[in-house]
């Protein structure tokens, strides 16, 4: 009885994967523990990245904020500083200014006053007509309206 | 939402075809008086000068209602117009919706006359009215509408001003600013801009009075000063974008 299940735990002994399944299987299980190495690693190098980044940026914050504060003579100056002398704003406003106060527009009522009136008269003659037409066709062509 | 898009583009485009039609209106009629006194130039017979000297009174009558529509725009665009001044530019529009209605008198007169001597009638007529009637009205308009577009630019170089003030004040104790010509290019601003302010006091005062032609050359003169008190600003901010750069 006892020598029958002997023999029987020698043959269960005897039991292997078929080759195949035991190949990819070794590979599946070396490649998982490959991969998890890889990213442990990775992940710490991040880690410290950010650190060391995060770090770096405070003390140039700090250094800005000490800078500003400061009453240290500095070797260059930030335009951002005095906001107000942005040399696009300031280019804008002077530009305008001539479109703001339309003088060339009084100009052109003063003329075209002038002008329509003397076109009224009925005793030009045609050379008269011919120089009033002219006249205001120039002030068609200067109309900055 | 639809809507809402459609009543915002209305208020802001608004102005500009209002204004980009007035001044078609004013150069259509101006083509016509000079097509008109070429055809009138010519031989013509008694019709087509007739014909003609008709559609030359129609131009100068549209060119008179669309320049008087632009004053009408401009005086009414005007902002921030307190006790006499409100009294005052309402005046002006109240002249200018009598001078439409002038026009308008005219024109039903003119659509009806067959008359070449009648027509030539109203023609002198409608000269004599604008040199006695308009064209004092319109140099007062001018003046108006030209002193507070001068106070509006003058307000935004005083805010400018009052801007790089402030900012120069906040870095006053930096070396670099104490020993730049920042603080003396601002002197220098401030009494450019105190000039100017004295021209538009004065100028304030005159167009309450007459219709003064002087008004318009102490227009000139302030906008001159505030042309010099940019020039200040302006060299402040070269200084400093060499500075920056160093």
């Amino acid at each position: 009885m006892e020598n029958n299940l002997f023999n029987k735990i020698k043959l269960l002994k005897q039991i292997r994967p078929e080759a195949g399944f035991a190949l990819s299987s070794r590979r599946i299980i070396l490649d998982t523990t490959k991969k998890s190495h890889y990213q442990i690693l990775f992940k710490k190098q991040l880690q410290q990245t950010f650190i060391l980044s995060a770090a770096m940026g405070m003390a140039v914050v700090l250094l800005v904020i000490v800078g500003r504060i400061s009453s240290l003579p500095l070797e260059g100056l930030s335009p951002e500083l005095i906001s107000s002398l942005n040399s696009k704003d300031l280019t804008l406003e002077q530009e305008n200014l001539n479109f703001n106060i339309q003088l060339a527009e009084a100009k052109y009522y003063k003329e075209s006053t002038t002008q329509v009136t003397m076109a009224l008269n009925n005793d030009l003659d045609s050379v008269a007509m011919q120089k009033q037409a002219e006249n205001i066709n120039s002030l068609i062509k200067e109309l900055a309206l | 939402m639809k809507k809402i898009v459609f009543i915002l583009m209305i208020f802001v485009l608004g102005p500009f075809v209002v204004r980009g039609q007035t001044t078609i209106n004013i150069k259509t009629a101006l083509q016509g008086i000079v097509d008109n006194l070429e055809q009138l130039s010519r031989r013509l017979t008694g019709n087509e000068e007739l014909k003609i000297r008709k559609a030359a009174l129609k131009n100068v009558i549209d060119l008179a209602t669309a320049e008087s529509n632009d004053l009408k725009n401009k005086l009414i665009k005007l902002e921030g117009l307190e006790g006499d001044y409100l009294k005052l530019r309402d005046t002006l529009l109240k002249e200018l919706g009598n001078h439409s209605n002038y026009y308008d008198s005219i024109n039903s007169v003119l659509e009806r006359e067959t008359n070449l001597v009648k027509i030539k009638n109203l023609s002198t007529q409608l000269k004599d009215w604008r040199r006695i009637v308009y064209h004092p009205i319109l140099q007062r308009i001018i003046n108006f509408i030209l002193v507070f577009e001068g106070r509006d630019v003058l307000q935004l170089a005083e805010i400018r001003f009052n801007n790089i003030s402030s900012d120069l004040r906040k870095v006053s104790n930096l070396e670099i600013i104490k020993d730049s010509p920042l603080n003396n290019l601002l002197v220098k601003a401030e009494g450019s801009l105190n000039k100017a302010r004295e021209l538009q006091s004065a100028s304030m005062l005159i167009i309450l009075k007459s219709s003064n032609n002087d008004t318009q050359k102490l227009i000139e003169d302030e906008l001159d000063k505030i042309r010099e008190t940019y020039s200040y600003f302006v060299e402040m901010s070269d200084w400093l974008k060499k500075a920056s750069k160093k």
